[in-house]
């Protein structure tokens, strides 16, 4: 091919699409980047787009959906796109689509965990999803979707189940669990029940971000939590503003430099926590204590 | 009691509070200041003895600090204020897509006789089938056979106060025992709204959940008024105007300020702030029986002060006067996210990198002096600098 030949056939096109591209603010292609999560035309075979996409930032995520929007903002909400879709032969049905973007895989794992129905059952559709009769939560990457049918026809688990999968196949990052649980991947502890929360664990504001979930330890049911993040000083002194929560505070050595604690916490009883380092989990809610510090150590290992 | 003027600070003011710290020190004087640092730190006391008042014609009698449910994961921390005599909760069937109502359902598990339970329909619930589903799933969730407030949610306009189809099922659901009460909650055009249940004739509506505090205009808090004459139970939310991060604040905390404001108008019934944990619930809690002092009003009027200097209401008006079109109100906005009450670096960053390249603050570094005006004072070219320190 001649130089001339190939300016013509293989540069031009790119100078065309710069020429097209430069003009557009970036703030306008952040809105078509979320704009291209949401699927077009339909989503699912009968339901079809009725009117525009809308998107909202940090600003205006009150304007739709209330104060609820202080929910997600711990979460490092970011952005949301949102569209309805209805179907030809339902009048008043809809399915209201909404994709947020949050700070991270971990952050959409927490909202997704927020809003998981006990009673759904599981697609495989994201990284997770919950499916119930009117609603379909999933997370991907860090995008958090929430689908939710209103109307006369509001359940039809087939055309969430569609429609999820219809948007799921538009997000970017991979179908895979935050790894800060896998140090729930265990036996004992209980599936679908860990819930992230990037601050005020337990209702309290000293033990910042953590996961708890509910576990079977020993035939004992009971719950685990265990704060991400920490440093060996950070771990210190939640133990020890924890302990000054707790009455009949009772400390054992663990043996090289860990601590064991048990005492009893005005909000939930007994209560078994261990420091070790960087790591800080604890129990509550048991109902026997046999192999509670076994465990906690080897979630600490 | 006194109305007191709407304070000169928005909602977003009062988020950026961290942003300026304890900047109230380096502004006033310095004496003062210091009075000012001590008189504004958090009043704590062991639980205070409840106060009741009715809201208005349910007769219901409760505390003026109730429970708003929605930040609270832990049922745990909403039982610990029904032990201590807190007796109104609000939720709604929205939040967590119903599963907050599940979390208030734990906490009131063995004290449903204790407590007045408030739920909302899903905002877009129009139609008998709508409402009637919204209720039977409440009480499933609250795990409870009736529901003494059941409040639309989100109401912005007179016309859905009336919408018949809403009100036959409201009504069919008070004679079966469903609900006992029904209102309504909004937090756009509030007056129009307020206004609208005062002029119902047939007094459906008994209560109204209300965004009000201290940015509130003047028409609000007289809407307000006019509603509590007629009967209309009031309760106040969003009464920190929208803002909670206290990072960076120190000692001074404007939050029992700012719930105070709200309550020492007597037609208000309560407040129902969201506690997220034991420490904010201890804080809100405690304004039950503190009356609204002049140090409050201070205390409202140094903050609104403080930021003064340094916040940017977003207007655009500056931009204007700037010859290379930076989009000075972006680049503030960007700022706010990462020194702000948010505190976000990487939303700030992604913000600032959304501006075209001559949008940026970077432009500002071939002028020899800025012409562009801030109507509220703000040193427009500090801030240019402070942005490409932070966000380049």
């Amino acid at each position: 091919m001649s130089a001339r030949r190939f300016m013509t056939y293989s540069l031009k096109p790119l100078f065309l699409a710069l020429l097209l591209i430069l003009p557009v603010p970036f703030s306008t292609l952040a809105a078509v980047d979320m704009e291209e999560l949401l699927p077009p035309n339909s989503c699912g075979a009968r339901w079809k787009i009725d009117g525009k996409m809308l998107f909202y930032d940090r600003d205006s995520l009150s304007d739709r959906i209330n104060g609820e929007a202080e929910l997600y903002f711990p979460y490092g909400f970011d952005r949301m796109a949102a569209a309805r879709y209805t179907p030809e032969k339902s009048p008043g049905a809809g399915m209201d689509v909404e994709i947020y973007r949050m700070g991270s895989l971990l952050d959409a794992f927490g909202m997704y965990a927020n809003y998981r129905q006990k009673d759904g059952s599981q697609l495989p559709v994201g990284a997770e999803s919950n499916l119930s009769s009117s609603q379909l939560f999933l997370y991907q990457g860090r995008y958090f979707v929430h689908i939710q049918m209103t109307g006369s026809d509001a359940a039809d688990p087939n055309a969430l189940a569609e429609c999820g999968k219809a948007a799921a196949s538009r997000l970017p990052g991979s179908a895979s669990r935050p790894p800060e649980l896998s140090v729930f991947d265990r036996p004992e502890v209980a599936k679908a029940t860990a819930r992230y929360l990037p601050q005020s664990l337990l209702g309290y504001d000293f033990l910042n971000r953590g996961v708890i979930t509910d576990a079977i330890v020993e035939g004992s049911n009971l719950q685990i939590f265990h704060l991400l993040g920490t440093t060996a000083e950070s771990a210190s002194d939640s133990f020890d503003r924890y302990r000054s929560q707790c009455s009949q505070v009772k400390i054992d050595s663990g043996g090289k430099g860990a601590s064991f604690l048990e005492g009893i916490d005005p909000l939930y009883g007994p209560v078994i926590v261990l420091r070790k380092g960087t790591c800080l989990a604890g129990a509550l809610k048991f109902s026997g204590k046999k192999g509670i510090t076994a465990f906690l150590e080897s979630l600490c290992r | 009691m006194e109305s007191t003027e709407k304070k000169g600070m928005n909602r977003r003011t009062f988020i950026k509070v961290g942003m300026v710290g304890t900047a109230t020190a380096l502004i006033a004087p310095p004496a003062f200041a210091d009075t000012l640092q001590q008189m504004a730190e958090t009043e704590r006391s062991a639980f205070p003895k409840p106060v009741y008042r009715t809201l208005g014609r349910t007769g219901l009698k409760i505390t003026v600090v109730s429970f708003g449910a929605m930040l609270t994961p832990e049922p745990e921390v909403i039982r610990v204020a029904l032990e201590q005599g807190v007796n109104y909760i609000d939720t709604a069937r929205r939040y967590m897509g119903g599963k907050n109502e599940e979390i208030v359902g734990k906490a009131i598990k063995g004290m449903r006789d204790k407590v007045f339970i408030a739920t909302k329909t899903r905002p877009e619930s129009k139609t008998k089938a709508d409402i009637f589903l919204d209720v039977e799933t409440s009480l499933k969730a609250l795990g409870t056979d009736h529901i003494d407030v059941i409040q639309l949610h989100h109401v912005t306009d007179r016309e859905r106060i009336f919408y018949p189809e809403t009100r036959e099922a409201l009504a069919q659901l008070k004679k079966q025992g469903k609900v006992r009460f029904c209102g309504v909650t909004t937090h756009k055009n509030e007056a129009e709204v307020l206004n609208a249940l005062t002029g119902d004739p047939d007094r459906f509506f008994d209560t109204c959940l209300v965004k009000y505090n201290f940015k509130s205009d003047k028409e609000v808090t007289t809407a307000i008024d006019r509603a509590a004459s007629a009967g209309i139970g009031i309760i106040a939310m969003k009464t920190q105007a929208g803002g909670y991060d206290t990072t960076g604040l120190g000692k001074i905390s404007p939050h029992q300020a700012a719930l105070k404001w709200v309550l020492q108008n007597p037609k208000v019934t309560a407040a129902i702030p969201g506690m997220r944990n034991m420490t904010e619930y201890r804080e809100d809690i405690a304004v039950m029986g503190m009356p609204f002092t002049y140090a409050d009003l201070r205390r409202l009027d140094r903050y609104a002060e403080a930021i003064a200097p340094f916040y940017c209401s977003f207007c655009g008006t500056c931009e204007t006067g700037c010859p290379r079109r930076v989009e000075i109100s972006t680049v503030n906005r960007a700022l706010m996210y990462a020194e702000g009450g948010y505190r976000d670096i990487s939303l700030a960053r992604a913000t600032y990198a959304e501006l075209p390249r001559q949008a940026k603050a970077a432009t500002c570094v071939d002028c020899e002096g800025c012409t562009a005006r801030c109507v509220n004072g703000l040193d427009i070219a500090a801030k240019m600098e402070r942005a490409r320190a932070v966000l380049a």
